[in-house]
């Protein structure tokens, strides 16, 4: 093996893939034209490619109806979750929606509420937002525990994202 | 093997819609990407009991860890970790005992060497058996070593590009080129029997 085919050979299969950067692939597609050894190694790596595919196609080729089954048994493990306020009927649903419990772990509330502090602190709510369509559109996150909601906010016309702090009328 | 994308706005809403609790949309989800992480999971253990396991596990995983899944990243390369990371933990579960350490001295046994000579897969009118094709690909999958294993499923068989396989093993671009190149070397030494011979001009 020349020196040069050495040097190519381990990058010969990502120049195959077409990952490598365009001055090296041309780099190498002018050796590869022009020697038989590299040449040689580019079809065993066709070769290898549908080889492979054929095989392992041939190898899972039974599994259809397994995984259908699968996804039957996957869907069952799922918890139910409240779902009656998920329709989104009228006006109502939207602003349901995103009253809609949600778990969340406790130290995520807590950063959730430190994030909410600063931003507040230096940017001011935009009550316009509520008017621009549906309200659920504005809406980024809502996260929810111990009794507060904090809401995040997308302003239209900006990349601004407003927090809110909301106490829940429950507690 | 070509992979069908569907337009992710579409994808986008599944996720939304799933991580609010709604099954219907993961469900959705579960059909689009059954298949790819079953293809994962079984190139990288090999049986069929266990890859059904796997992708169960990894889904049910992907469900529960929805919260945490930002869309900054594409929803099938973190879904293709958490099932990469499922069978890792499994590998380390099972410990040695399942493990094949690189093993030179695999050779087709010789019914597979009569049914198939060598450069019979290209020979054309010449079927070759489908189901022991499978096990002969299988069989060599099996035979690198685990880390690589992934890599060669997502890239050959799945179609991956390096930075989409980078991004759902966690692993560099670098490291994946240089698993994808010892992994092919090794196939090929293995695969020899059913590769066509290419002509070899040494200068
Ligand atoms: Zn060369």
């Amino acid at each position: 093996m020349k020196d040069k085919c050495k040097s190519i050979h381990p990058i010969l299969g990502a120049w195959f893939d077409g990952e490598l950067p365009d001055h090296k692939s041309r780099r190498i597609a002018r050796h590869v034209e022009a020697c038989p050894a590299c040449r040689a190694e580019v079809d065993r790596i066709k070769a290898l490619r549908s080889l492979l595919q054929d095989g392992f196609a041939a190898a899972v080729t039974a599994e259809d109806e397994a995984l259908s089954s699968l996804h039957q048994r996957i869907m069952k493990r799922i918890p139910e979750r409240e779902t009656k306020n998920r329709k989104r009927t009228g006006r109502e649903g939207p602003l349901m929606s995103f009253f809609r419990f949600r778990r969340i772990t406790l130290p995520m509330a807590v950063t959730a509420m430190l994030v909410a502090a600063v931003f507040f602190t230096i940017y001011k709510p935009a009550p316009s937002v509520i008017k621009t369509g549906s309200v659920n559109d504005c809406i980024v996150d809502d996260l929810e525990s111990g009794g507060r909601t904090v809401l995040l906010f997308k302003t239209h016309g900006s990349a601004m994202t407003v927090i809110w702090v909301v106490g829940n009328p429950d507690t | 093997m070509k992979r069908k994308r569907v337009p992710v706005s579409e994808e986008q809403e599944w996720v939304r819609r799933s991580r609010k609790g709604d099954k219907e949309a993961f469900s959705r989800l579960v059909e689009k990407y059954r298949k790819r992480i079953y293809n994962l999971t079984y190139g990288m253990l090999g049986n069929r009991e266990d890859a059904l396991d796997m992708t169960q596990e990894a889904f049910l995983k992907a469900y529960r860890s929805l919260q945490g899944f930002r869309g900054g990243s594409d929803f099938y390369t973190w879904l293709y970790r958490i099932a990469y990371n499922r069978v890792i933990d499994h590998y380390r579960k099972e410990g040695r005992k399942r493990h094949v350490e690189y093993d030179d001295t695999y050779v087709p046994s010789d019914e597979e060497s009569i049914r198939t000579s060598p450069s019979s897969y290209f020979q054309p009118g010449r079927e070759l058996d489908r189901k022991e094709l499978g096990r002969v690909i299988n069989n060599a999958i099996q035979s690198l070593p685990e880390q690589q294993r992934a890599v060669i499923v997502l890239r050959e068989v799945e179609g991956l590009s390096y930075d989409e396989i980078s991004a759902s093993l966690g692993i560099r671009r670098g490291t994946v080129m240089s698993r994808l190149h010892y992994a092919r070397q090794r196939l090929q030494e293995i695969l020899k029997p059913y590769l066509k011979e290419g002509e070899i001009h040494e200068g």
